[in-house]
């Protein structure tokens, strides 16, 4: 009980370090990392929580398993971890050969017609199209995307998420933008 | 592969109790050990590998073999050759 207090307190640099050696150190980390791992699952499998959980049980055990060779770099813990879960999702949407749908919010979809200055936000028509151009796009292109738009991440997470520069994540995204623009104008 | 879809009538964020109910590092830990601990069967009881173990034993006594039987026809013609 007392351990458990002082791993509390234990800042999570310190939590990292110790975790290399032990475990209860290791579920520290879990409980403070879940919420984040499994909101971000949550939201990219369209709200199914049960494979949610999955994806988010195997992050963990991954990450625990390589937490010997995690490097500081500046970002949160956070962001490795939901480096691990992206390539897990990844993962599974390349085994299951079928096609998997995936909800997004339609405040999302408004608020990238704004960013791409698509006019009549609200018109249920566009936002379709959209979502058709959206759906003819490469995997890898999506997941930017979504990365960016849907799941509202940062170009300095989506960086840390794909190991790259903040420059070359923007270079990325707006390339992509501009391909989609060419097929909505 | 994956396609959208527009959700238009609720967010998609998951509720405390989910939250709650799937946080369970006994499953991670479970897990963990399941994918790191050693294998229980000694490796001579996999079935494969004992018969590739057969196999190089089986080789390394042919050779064996062999090296002896030149061994004798050796010493044999060495002794034919004094007489």
């Amino acid at each position: 009980m007392i351990k458990k207090r002082k791993l509390n307190q234990f800042t999570e640099a310190q939590l990292i370090e110790t975790a290399k050696q032990s475990e209860k150190a290791f579920g520290e980390l879990y409980r403070r990392n879940f919420d984040k791992v499994f909101r971000f699952a949550f939201k990219r499998l369209g709200g199914n929580d049960a494979l949610a959980s999955d994806i988010t049980q195997q992050t963990f055990i991954k990450a625990f398993a390589a937490i010997g060779k995690y490097e500081d770099k500046g970002y949160a813990f956070s962001t490795w971890l939901i480096r691990i879960a992206q390539n897990e999702i990844n993962q599974f949407f390349r085994k299951n050969n079928k096609i998997y749908t995936v909800e997004v919010e339609e405040k999302h979809v408004m608020n990238f017609m704004d960013f791409m200055e698509i006019d009549e936000r609200e018109n249920q028509d566009k936002q379709e199209k959209l979502i058709q151009i959206l759906n003819n796009l490469k995997q890898e292109y999506l997941d930017l995307i979504e990365l960016r738009f849907f799941q509202q991440k940062s170009f300095r997470e989506i960086a840390a998420i794909y190991a790259i520069s903040e420059a070359n994540a923007k270079m990325r995204l707006y390339r992509i933008i501009e391909k989609i623009k060419k097929e909505v104008y | 592969m994956r396609k959208f879809k527009i959700n238009r009538n609720s967010e998609i964020e998951p509720s405390e109790e989910q939250l709650k109910r799937y946080k369970d590092f006994a499953t991670v830990s479970h897990g963990y050990k399941k994918l790191t601990k050693r294998p229980k069967k000694p490796l001579y009881r996999d079935p494969k590998l004992f018969l590739i173990l057969f196999l190089l034993g089986l080789i390394a006594f042919l050779v064996f073999l062999e090296n002896e039987e030149e061994a004798t026809t050796n010493e044999t013609q060495v002794e034919e050759s004094y007489e």
